[in-house]
């Protein structure tokens, strides 16, 4: 069968699957598993041949699905994740919100641009946008709909402020961005600042904005507050200070890798909320349930498209693609614009490590051949990814949110709320595109 | 009567699967104390732990597979609702059925898989280079046992899908 | 009908090594008239370093990158070539190496039991110490925190180091930060990673080469070729050892004199391991090589034979080299 063919036929399949509430882990996992073994038993020009083509293809997804759980690095997902909820269950992320809430509650649309800020100060102590989404998605999101913001502004604010995860230090896409490319990690961090601040930025106005045109969804809280109890607030983010310390100061001084920040802040979260008395055995044991269960929710899904991942690179529809957008011989701003759709595309159905993986052996040629900066580049990749954490049809901050949030607020809800986002995260997109120095400054300053 | 529910009620984990889960956190706990005790001992002198990276590889698949099955009983893996949204109960068994089955078959194709690779690994007695010789069939074994409960969970919650359909057809 | 053969490699498609691939795709499709053609898969988007072997046995590639390293058992003898042997010319190693696993039986048996025909080899080159402060002599060594892999960090333990294990990817913060002291490493790569930035000294220590690291076939694929493809990739195979020596060789030369002179007001010292002192490296390292002779012989293995052919092969080639020069200098 041809391979182009294969592809195009499993890719609808998973369309179809989804379409039928098949969760996304079993759609992309099994289609992708059955798309091997055809690949491998009927090969182009001859007879379907089962008994040829079941040892590979078990082979190849034995080999994806197991390296990808047996792995060192990504260990940083479930730490991270568990930070989130020791941070959650020790108060310090309530803590840190609280006082973000008192410093902005008063302007409209406060409590939503708290919350991006929240996300913001979370994403510099996780390295995965999805835990991110997940940790502040459950503090804030009932927090707002408490106060009756509308459902979307609420899950849609924190859907999109937890793609800053990401992009602002540390961040595991920069990790494997930094490994394919053979770049500095420490540079990369870098470059994602300023670009994390200006996203930001674009989710502050978006919510202004919103809040603006429509009062209505977001009434404005009708409590007040003492200078007690600000200076209470502001001393109550300490801990926050201090993990906030410990890994980004911790990875740009070198004391340790990202790995390392990721498992030594969550034993120092854990140490903290028991030393404060906001930790329990009870909690502790809630938290770390919810850690695992969690992980494994993801990492089943991320498996899955990793095996899918596998599937469409033996296919080979990527270099077809990306063919065909050499052989229209280009001008630089056309192949930019071309990668840029390209990424946005398979942001919309794969998951971010395997896009990467995927794409990078192919995408960084191309773009050192047109003179580009890679770590110019890595920034726009990120972006993009981040962008597809949240674009339909499969948006995994959106089914985050979602699992962290009550039951009455539905995946729609979450998709309508965060296209008010994506449409500043185009604007913030043009500009790091047209001004790589937003990128470029602040690695430049270091070295 | 409930007005038409968007998502079916989560299924009771059995002890088994509950005991995993635990083992899962422990793991967890373990993988983040090996770390931080690498990262400690190395400020003070030296690295303590021999193979630590490893040690955390072997430990990550027991963490990550182990809740499986809680997960699954659960109904806690995220699918698309959008176009199904306002489908009837019935509807909905059989969506979920279908969900289930197709999860039934990539955990076989995990496990069929998994299986290889534990052989392989059993065959070759080969291991991790490093201090602690770690034998790779130790992993594979977690992640076949892991694969085998999940196939379990998942053709029980088939059942589960075909009683409520048996239930809303009464 | 021309047959493509689907080739798995777990780094990126650029740098000397990919160069030296792309070569070797090259002449296959070129000698055999077309009737053979290389299809790469770069980057593990196929199958990772660790899965490469297992992969290519079971005709998930037809080709494939094997690293010994992670398949110490599996691939026992093959794994001798990453052992610090007195073996530091990169082409009478890669020579050396090729033929020892092409005509050794105890090589050819593992190949042929994890189901593959070995093609062809790759080298890291000479192993090198790349530090932040200077170190000169073995003794200068001791404390020091160094980060080193395999058969070399034992080595470096035992002379007194404390040795860090971690990735090439990590050691630009860790020398940045103090974490480290030292790198074990290779010219091309302290300039890949940028480690010269951060770590002015180099101690050239010419201190063997790791080549458990070379190109596998899936043995079907392998015996569906025709003799005439079969002769071609055995003499593209040949050829490309003395292709990519020379590569290196000069990539090795370029980079150092680039370090050297220094790129954007960063430049390294080199001080060379003084003859005394690389003796008794050496004669240090033959503790490794005791090591794994140990561990093979508890698997069944002749080791002592396999280190005496090696040894021979080694010699012999630096013989020729010694009388003729290089293939292309001649
Ligand atoms: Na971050
Ligand atoms: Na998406």
């Amino acid at each position: 069968m041809d391979p182009l063919l294969l592809a195009a036929v499993a890719i609808g399949a998973v369309l179809v699957l989804l379409a039928l509430r098949v969760p996304i882990a079993f759609c992309l996992g099994t289609v992708s598993a059955l798309g091997l073994i055809t690949f491998f038993s009927w090969r182009p020009g001859g007879a379907f041949d089962l008994e040829r083509g079941i040892e590979p293809a078990l082979t190849l997804i034995g080999s994806a699905a197991y390296s990808f759980v047996h792995s060192y690095p990504l260990s940083m997902i479930p730490l991270f994740i568990g930070l989130g909820h020791v941070a959650y269950h020790g108060g310090i992320t309530t803590d840190l919100y609280r006082a973000l809430r008192i410093w902005l509650g008063r302007l409209p649309g406060g409590l939503a641009m708290a919350s991006v800020m929240g996300c913001a100060g979370f994403s510099a102590i996780t390295g995965s946008s999805v835990a991110c989404a997940a940790a502040m998605g459950r503090i804030t999101v009932p927090e707002m709909l408490r106060y009756n913001y509308s459902p979307r502004l609420a899950s849609g604010a924190v859907a999109a402020g937890g793609t800053l995860g990401s992009l602002i230090p540390p961040s595991l896409l920069f990790v494997i961005y930094a490994i394919f490319t053979e770049q500095s990690v420490k540079v990369l961090f870098l470059a994602g600042i300023l670009p994390g601040i200006l996203s930001l930025a674009g989710y502050l106005i978006t919510i202004a904005v919103w809040t603006w045109r429509r009062p209505e969804d977001a009434p404005k809280p009708d409590t007040t507050f003492t200078p007690g109890d600000v200076r209470e607030a502001v001393a109550g983010t300490w801990p926050t200070v201090v993990l906030l310390a410990v890994v980004i100061g911790g990875i740009y001084l070198g004391v340790f890798t990202p790995t390392e920040a990721a498992a030594v802040s969550f034993v120092i979260a854990v140490i903290l909320g028991f030393a404060r008395g906001r930790l329990t055995m009870a909690s502790l044991v809630e938290a770390a349930r919810d850690t695992v269960v969690q992980t494994t929710m993801i990492f089943l899904i991320a498996l899955g498209a990793k095996v899918f991942t596998t599937f469409v690179s033996l296919t080979r529809v990527t270099p077809a693609v990306l063919d065909w957008l050499q052989s229209v011989d280009a001008p630089t701003v056309m192949v930019v614009a071309g990668l840029v759709v390209f990424y946005l595309v398979l942001g919309m159905f794969l998951d971010s490590i395997g896009i990467l993986v995927l794409t990078l052996p192919f995408t960084v040629p191309l773009v050192t051949g047109y003179g580009l900066d890679l770590v110019w580049f890595g920034v726009i990749v990120i972006k993009l990814l981040e962008i597809g954490l949240i674009t339909p049809p499969i948006g995994l901050n959106v089914f985050v949110i979602k699992s962290v949030t009550p039951s009455s607020v539905t995946l729609g809800q979450i998709f309508r709320g965060v296209s008010w986002f994506l449409l500043l995260d185009g604007v913030v997109l043009l500009l790091l595109l047209a001004v790589p120095a937003l990128s470029l400054f602040i690695p430049g300053t270091v070295d | 009567m409930d007005p038409v529910s968007h998502e079916l009620p989560p299924v009771e984990a059995t002890k088994g699967e509950r005991l995993l889960g635990a083992l899962s956190m422990v793991g967890l706990g373990l993988l983040a104390l090996i770390v931080t005790v690498t990262v400690v001992s190395r400020w003070v002198g030296r690295s303590i732990i021999p193979d630590d990276v490893l040690l955390v590889q072997e430990l990550m698949v027991a963490v990550i597979l182990l809740p499986l099955g809680l997960v699954t009983a659960a109904r806690q893996h995220i699918s698309v609702e959008v176009f199904t949204a306002r489908v009837s109960p019935r509807t909905l068994a059989v969506l979920s059925a279908l969900g289930h089955g197709l999860g039934l078959l990539f955990a076989l194709l995990l496990l069929a898989a998994g299986a290889k690779g534990f052989l392989g690994a059993w065959k070759t007695q080969d291991y991790y280079n490093g201090v602690l010789h770690i034998p790779m069939w130790i992993g594979q074994a977690v992640f076949v046992f892991a694969m085998v409960l999940f196939a379990l969970r998942l053709a029980i919650m088939i059942v589960h899908d075909l009683r409520r359909l048996g239930a809303g057809k009464a | 009908e021309a047959v493509t053969l689907r080739f798995s490699d777990y780094g990126p498609n650029r740098g000397t090594r990919a160069e030296a691939m792309e070569w070797f795709a090259d002449q296959i499709k070129e000698r055999s008239g077309g009737s053979m053609d290389v299809e790469f898969f770069w980057g593990g988007s196929l199958l990772g370093g660790k899965d490469t072997l297992k992969g290519v046995g079971d005709g998930v590639a037809d080709m494939g990158t094997v690293v010994g390293f992670f398949t110490p058992r599996e691939l026992r003898a093959y794994n001798i070539g990453d052992l610090p042997f007195e073996n530091s010319d990169m082409w009478v190693g890669l020579r050396a190496m090729h033929d020892l696993a092409r005509e050794n039986e105890a090589l050819g048996k593992e190949f042929a039991d994890a189901n593959v025909v070995y093609v062809t080899n790759y080298t890291t080159g000479p192993v090198q110490l790349i530090c932040t402060k200077p170190v000169e002599t073995l003794d200068d060594l001791k404390g020091l925190k160094v980060r080193a892999s395999g058969p070399y960090g034992d080595a470096l333990a035992e002379l007194g180091a404390e040795v860090v294990r971690m990735s090439q990817s990590e050691v630009y913060q860790a020398l940045d930060s103090g974490l480290i002291d030292c790198n074990q490493n290779y010219y091309y790569s302290m300039k890949g990673y940028k480690q010269y930035e951060v770590a002015p000294h180099v101690l050239e220590m010419d201190w063997g080469q790791n080549m458990s690291f070379g190109i596998v076939m899936n043995k079907f694929a392998y015996d569906g070729l025709g003799d005439a493809e079969k002769k071609v990739l055995a003499e593209v195979a040949a050829d490309f050892e003395d292709h990519l020596a020379q590569l290196m060789m000069e990539e090795q030369a370029k980079v150092k004199a680039e370090m050297q002179e220094g790129i954007d007001g960063k430049s390294i010292e080199v001080v060379v391991l003084p003859p005394d002192e690389k003796k008794r490296l050496m004669d240090m390292s033959s503790k490794q090589i005791d090591e794994w002779s140990r561990e093979a012989s508890q698997d069944g293995l002749d080791a002592a034979a396999v280190i005496a052919d090696y040894r021979d092969r080694i010699a012999a080639y630096q013989k020729e080299l010694d009388a003729r020069g290089y293939p292309w200098t001649r």
